[in-house]
């Protein structure tokens, strides 16, 4: 194994988070005016640049590509490695161990947030920064490694929409460059939403981070305020999309500026028209891909089933106020953000149940939801479909399409066994939770809540129920946490060459 | 779909099912349950005459052949047909209500065995029979059992059998079809007969060793007593019925080979010792879990532990003590027993171990076509290897019974049910099990649902029994109107 190449991705990945705590700097430099607080993040800031400086060093000669078991490794320590410096200004407030899970979570966008209400506004900051770097990451491994590390689960199909990718390095930086072009771009879009809807400067920053990164948390300024709600639902919207198909939508809308030697009236008409070609063009584009439209078809019943079901039961009398909490939990749950207005404690296990599920769905596959993924959700829709007709023709062949595509037959077995992988997994989490004297649901919301990364399941599991777990408990939950972000294969790929080389076979 | 072929073989069950009343209607007499007799023989004779009405339209002639299309829909509908004449008895005595004897008659003849009786002790013997009699036939099935019996399916019975059999793969031992049916159909029987003269040499009377053998060999789990196994006061009872439920996990069709080429046959088949090694290492862990939380006696641990894992993973139901008291780590052990079900081919429900078995070496095999993309490697079962529309087939089973459990679970919590007890009813109907955790616990019926739920459940028995598809199939638009006729 390659262990060069690895040092090499974990001390890129410090390097990079290294900048992250500028922010927090500025913040204690301008807002708190506070010295201590800013020598306290910069001196972290460069320890973890240095550290991934020396791994860099470590690293260096390389062989410039990633095959699969570096890939594995590399995936499942980048984390573990974000999550020992991130962890350090929470100490301040949490034990070491509930500071790590804390860490863990947010750079897994679970957001499950164990700090006390009465704790400042720059950990609030710190933890959207490690949920919008963590979401960063997590992208970028998304469109570099895992397409290597994965078992042709469907991530292949449709990240296609958007590029091709080989384990090539040269091939990685680039589309890693897009990625953070995309990213930064619609962090910059929210913010603006959130300034527009009433928030300052730095709610605005936090809330932007936490609704892109689909972290959520328990943080939600100007709660009660329509405006900034809605400013929310757009962003974890945006968050549900596939990045690299928007990121090839947002890039093909300007028009090549013409340099032809015609009169400027006529070069801008050209490009105006262009322009406006290309916006119809790609909206067509984007509402008639088949995972937008299953986002968009999920929220539409959900939001629906919901309003129906608390108008039938009666609780709330006001229809806005009911489509409102419809509209915004449909969507806090499919993006796995996991934001709630409060009020959702007091709804039907109907209600929980529904929202839950739209949790499992998640998002577009190349956005940074948890979850299944919908395109998965379509192929095994249409999979279904198509065994009650093979029922009765056995000798019918199938030929599943999405987005025009046929999927080849060995990417539905995949998938198919990755639905049954998820399933195990999530069960066998929970058995090993309920050693830790949690209740059934309790032991499988936690689980499901960790392998989907939404962190919270209102009325099943609450941030109170990891600080009551033991050490080991909380630990197992880290665990959980990064497998679902990594989503599971990468962890069997460990085992499987762990294996391998006892028996000393080379891979 | 030939219409008059299926409606002919619709009459032929329908008047088997009168033929299958018959012991409770004599029991009926001759113990003077005016009632009872009174409802059987209503319930005989509306089954005769809706054969009446059935032959009537349809029939067989010679050359008649048998389609998909018609084998489907002779189980499918056979199977509800015969479930609704089942509730007449109920009814007809006014023992229960219109919903109360679907869910009774559904349960039974499913093998789910979930009651509605909340006091089963003060009905007469002959609904007792019935009751039992409902499961033993469902439990083999319908269609197995009149194939057996009878000669009169035309060609393409395979198409019916399919529909009806559990299990990934739809093997069978013998060349013709009825010659497997009967087969299979003498073990079960034979089976019932020494279950039954073994629960009479442990002190049950003879009427309840018939009526527990039968529940017991069908894993339906109908009791004709309101106390659980353990209120007997019989341990030697309750390890011989945790030895049946483990002889009734197993493939009948391995029972039959086992006949002619001797027990190594049984010792060699890798599901049912898979099977086997997931019942001890549950009961190792259930056992340590209640020696260890709940402070019980080591061997009463061990004899709980073995009777309630085994109860659970052949979905039978029966219920030694409340196990809503267990320890949360010996619940999800039971929950995941329940889940995983008995070996294809045999009376059980659940998922099958054969599918669960595929589904891990499927996953194993992609882990290693990473490591090494050069690979060639299969997937085998019992050294022969399978083929992977089969492992798929598995994998799709797997979905479909993960989508209707959330399904029913949402249907549950509409009418009313909190989280906890819709998934545990959803997952324990679906596994065709009877009893969970909760409402509608080990000590508790389905009496307790709300009619909504009760209903949905009767249908979630009915596709779980015939493994979904075939059931599903019959509500899509395409079944009944393609005028290809294939």
């Amino acid at each position: 194994m390659d262990k060069k190449i690895i040092f090499y991705f974990v001390g890129n990945s410090l390097s990079a988070f290294s900048i992250t705590f500028l922010l927090p700097v500025v913040y204690a430099l301008t807002a708190m005016k506070d010295f201590y607080t800013t020598i306290h993040f910069f001196v972290l800031g460069v320890a973890a640049g240095f550290s991934g400086i020396f791994f860099i060093f470590l690293g260096k000669n390389h062989k410039r590509r990633l095959p699969v078991a570096e890939s594995a490794v590399a995936m499942l320590l980048i984390y573990p490695a974000l999550a020992i410096f991130g962890m350090i200004p929470f100490l301040y407030w949490l034990s070491p161990l509930d500071a790590l899970l804390d860490t863990v979570s947010n750079l897994t966008s679970a957001g499950i947030s164990l700090l006390p209400g009465t704790a400042e506004y720059i950990f609030r900051l710190w933890q959207s920064v490690l949920m919008w770097f963590g979401s960063l990451i997590f992208l970028i491994l998304l469109v570099t490694i895992m397409p290597e590390v994965g078992g042709c689960f469907g991530i292949n199909m449709s990240l296609q929409e958007g590029q091709n990718f080989s384990p090539q390095f040269g091939q990685m930086l680039e589309i890693s460059k897009k990625i953070l072009k995309v990213y930064s771009f619609l962090t910059l879009i929210s913010m603006g939403f959130f300034k527009l809807a009433g928030l300052n400067s730095w709610d605005s920053i936090l809330m932007a981070m936490r609704c892109i990164s689909t972290g959520g948390g328990d943080f939600f300024p100007a709660r009660g305020s329509f405006y900034v709600e809605y400013a929310a639902i757009f962003t974890m919207l945006m968050a549900c999309g596939n990045f690299l198909f928007l990121y090839r939508l947002i890039y093909t809308i300007p028009p090549p500026i013409s340099h032809a030697k015609e009169n400027i009236f006529r070069r801008t008409y050209y490009f105006f028209r262009r322009l406006k070609q290309n916006i119809f063009q790609n909206t067509k584009i984007f509402f008639t891909n088949s995972e937008v439209k299953a986002v968009l078809l999920t929220i539409f019943f959900g939001v629906w089933i919901i309003f129906f079901s608390v108008f039938y039961r009666g609780l709330v009398a006001d229809g806005n106020e009911i489509f409102r909490y419809a509209f915004f939990h449909a969507i806090s749950f499919l993006s796995t953000t996991g934001i709630t207005l409060g009020d959702i404690e007091q709804s039907h296990d109907f209600e929980k149940f529904l929202i839950f599920m739209m949790a499992f769905f998640g998002g577009c596959m190349g956005s940074v939801t948890g979850g299944l993924k919908m395109i998965r959700i379509i192929v095994l829709a249409k999979v279904t479909g198509f065994e009650i007709k093979k029922t009765m023709h056995p000798q019918m062949i199938e030929s599943i399409r999405v987005n025009g595509m046929v999927v080849p037959k060995k990417i539905v077995g995949r998938i198919l066994c990755f639905f049954f992988i998820y399933l195990i997994t999530l069960f066998v989490c929970s058995a090993v939770l309920s050693f830790d004297n949690l209740d059934f649901s309790g032991a499988v919301g936690m689980s499901a809540a960790c392998l989907t990364n939404i962190g919270i399941l209102p009325g099943i599991c609450d941030p109170s129920d990891f600080l009551s777990l033991t050490a080991v408990g909380k630990i197992f939950c880290m665990i959980i946490l990064i497998i679902g972000r990594m989503e599971i294969f990468a962890v069997l790929l460990i085992f499987a060459g762990l294996k391998f080389n006892r028996k000393n076979k080379k891979w | 779909m030939n219409r008059r072929v299926t409606a002919g073989l619709l009459g032929y069950l329908t008047l088997f099912t009168g033929a299958a009343m018959l012991p409770s209607f004599i029991l009926a007499a001759m113990a003077e349950e005016i009632e009872g007799a009174a409802a059987f023989l209503l319930s005989i004779f509306l089954c005769v005459a809706v054969t009446f009405e059935l032959e009537r339209f349809g029939g067989l002639k010679g050359k008649d052949n048998i389609g998909v299309r018609d084998g489907i829909a002779v189980t499918g509908l056979g199977w509800f047909l015969v479930s609704m004449l089942g509730t007449i008895p109920y009814l007809a005595g006014g023992y229960l209500n219109l919903i109360d004897s679907f869910v009774e008659s559904f349960a039974g003849f499913s093998g789910t065995g979930a009651t509605v009786f909340e006091d089963v002790e003060i009905l007469p013997k002959s609904i007792l029979l019935w009751r039992s009699v409902s499961n033993w036939i469902g439990g083999l099935g319908i269609v197995v059992i009149f194939m057996a019996l009878l000669s009169q399916f035309g060609r393409g019975a395979m198409f019916i059998l399919r529909a009806e059999s559990t299990g990934p793969t739809k093997e069978r031992q013998m060349p013709r079809i009825r010659d497997n049916a009967k087969a299979i159909f003498k073990i079960y029987v034979g089976l019932t007969i020494i279950c039954a003269v073994s629960y009479f040499l442990c002190g049950l009377n003879v009427f309840a060793a018939i009526n527990h053998a039968m529940t017991t060999i069908a894993t339906g789990g109908y009791g004709i007593y309101n106390s659980t196994v353990n209120e007997y006061g019989n341990a030697y009872l309750e390890y011989c019925m945790s030895f049946f439920m483990i002889v009734a996990s197993g493939s009948f069709a391995m029972y039959a080979v086992a006949v002619s080429q001797g027990l190594k046959v049984i010792f060699q088949n890798m599901e049912f010792k898979t099977y086997l090694q997931i019942i001890f290492v549950a009961t190792v862990a259930v056992a340590l879990d209640l020696f260890f939380e709940m402070k019980l006696d080591l061997e009463f641990a061990i004899r709980s532990a073995i009777f309630h894992v085994t109860s659970l993973s052949s979905t039978t139901g029966f219920v030694a003590h409340d196990f809503d008291m267990y320890p949360p780590i010996s619940k999800a052990f039971l929950l995941m027993m329940m889940f995983l079900g008995g070996c294809a081919g045999s009376t059980a429900g659940g998922l099958k171990v054969a599918r669960i078995i595929l589904l891990f070496k499927f996953v194993s095999l992609i882990v290693k076509q990473k490591i090494h993309p050069q690979l060639i490697n299969q997937i085998k079962l019992n050294g022969r290897v399978v083929d992977e529309n089969i492992v798929y087939g598995a994998a799709k089973f797997f979905l479909v019974v993960v989508m209707m459990d959330i399904a029913f679970a949402f249907v549950m919590m509409f009418d009313g049910i909190d989280f906890v007890n819709s998934i545990s009813v959803s997952v324990s109907t679906m596994a065709s099990v009877g009893p969970g955790f909760g409402i509608e616990g080990a000590t508790s019926t389905y009496a307790l649902l709300p009619n909504l739920s009760k209903i949905f459940a009767c249908i979630f028995m009915f596709l779980s029994r015939l493994e979904v598809f075939s059931v599903l199939v019959l509500f899509t638009p395409l079944f009944w109107n393609n005028p290809k006729g294939w």
